[in-house]
């Protein structure tokens, strides 16, 4: 879902992680190399935990397994893409 | 989780004076062995399969912090061998600063939830920056010890 502010826009995206491993750290460590640059930021929560994901502290602390429901916010310019590009990587579809 | 349930006391350095990334893994996995807690004839292949993890990108997470770490079958619960390198060492970490702070982790193989949960329990006290900087003023064993118990009693 995309919700427009002004220049400023927020997309929200509810993905099942597909990944053996889990959200281990060789993929938070993917994550974070492709929100860096996003002009904005991004939370990515599972359960009641939620991440700055820029932050490999913060995303180790979400505890996802295979099958875990983990739910996307992205805040800023052109938010749908660095989504797309998370769920690539959570859905197993982007190779590491 | 509790990181004295995990962290194997016998094996921790603080006095690291490992010049590579590759010599400090390599005492770290040494010392789990000099504490009995892998065998000789595993060392070699967890050494390798760590530097081959390394291979694949950087386990220097920031801070001044790395957690190295590889499944091995020949495991049946976490362990962790904590290191402290008082110099900083060029670890390519993902901020480009040096570590001093090592949580070398073996984890079962077929359990990546206790893998995950060992990393958030770890990464969740290396967040403090309180905790780094009394794991760094640690002289001895003991001394990192006795601040494992105290972060493990308040949490």
């Amino acid at each position: 879902m995309s919700v427009s502010m002004g220049k400023s826009q927020t997309e929200t995206r509810s993905v099942e992680l597909y990944l053996e491993q889990g959200l281990h750290l060789r993929v938070c460590s993917l994550l974070v190399s492709i929100v860096t640059p996003f002009d904005g930021s991004v939370k990515i929560s599972h359960e009641d935990r939620t991440a700055d994901a820029t932050s490999m502290f913060e995303l180790l602390q979400l505890v996802a397994l295979k099958g875990a429901v983990l739910h996307i916010e992205a805040n800023g310019k052109d938010p749908i893409s660095v989504v797309d590009q998370i769920e690539e990587v959570l859905t197993g579809k982007r190779e590491y | 989780m509790r990181l004295t349930d995990i962290v194997v006391k016998e094996a921790i350095l603080t006095e690291l004076e490992a010049s590579s990334k590759e010599d400090a893994i390599r005492q770290m996995v040494g010392g789990l062995k000099a504490a009995g807690k892998i065998s000789a004839g595993d060392e070699e292949a967890i050494l390798a399969a760590i530097l081959k993890r390394e291979e694949l990108g950087s386990t220097g997470i920031g801070w001044g912090c790395a957690v190295p770490h590889t499944k091995h079958p020949s495991v049946d619960g976490i362990l962790v061998n904590v290191a402290l390198h008082p110099q900083g060492l060029d670890f390519q970490s993902l901020d480009g600063e040096d570590v001093f702070i090592l949580f070398l982790v073996i984890s079962p193989w077929d359990r990546p939830g206790d893998h995950l949960r060992g990393l958030e329990t770890i990464t969740r006290h290396l967040k403090s920056e309180d905790f780094r900087s009394f794991l760094r003023q640690s002289k001895t064993a003991e001394d990192v010890w006795e601040l494992l118990q105290e972060v493990d009693d308040r949490s």
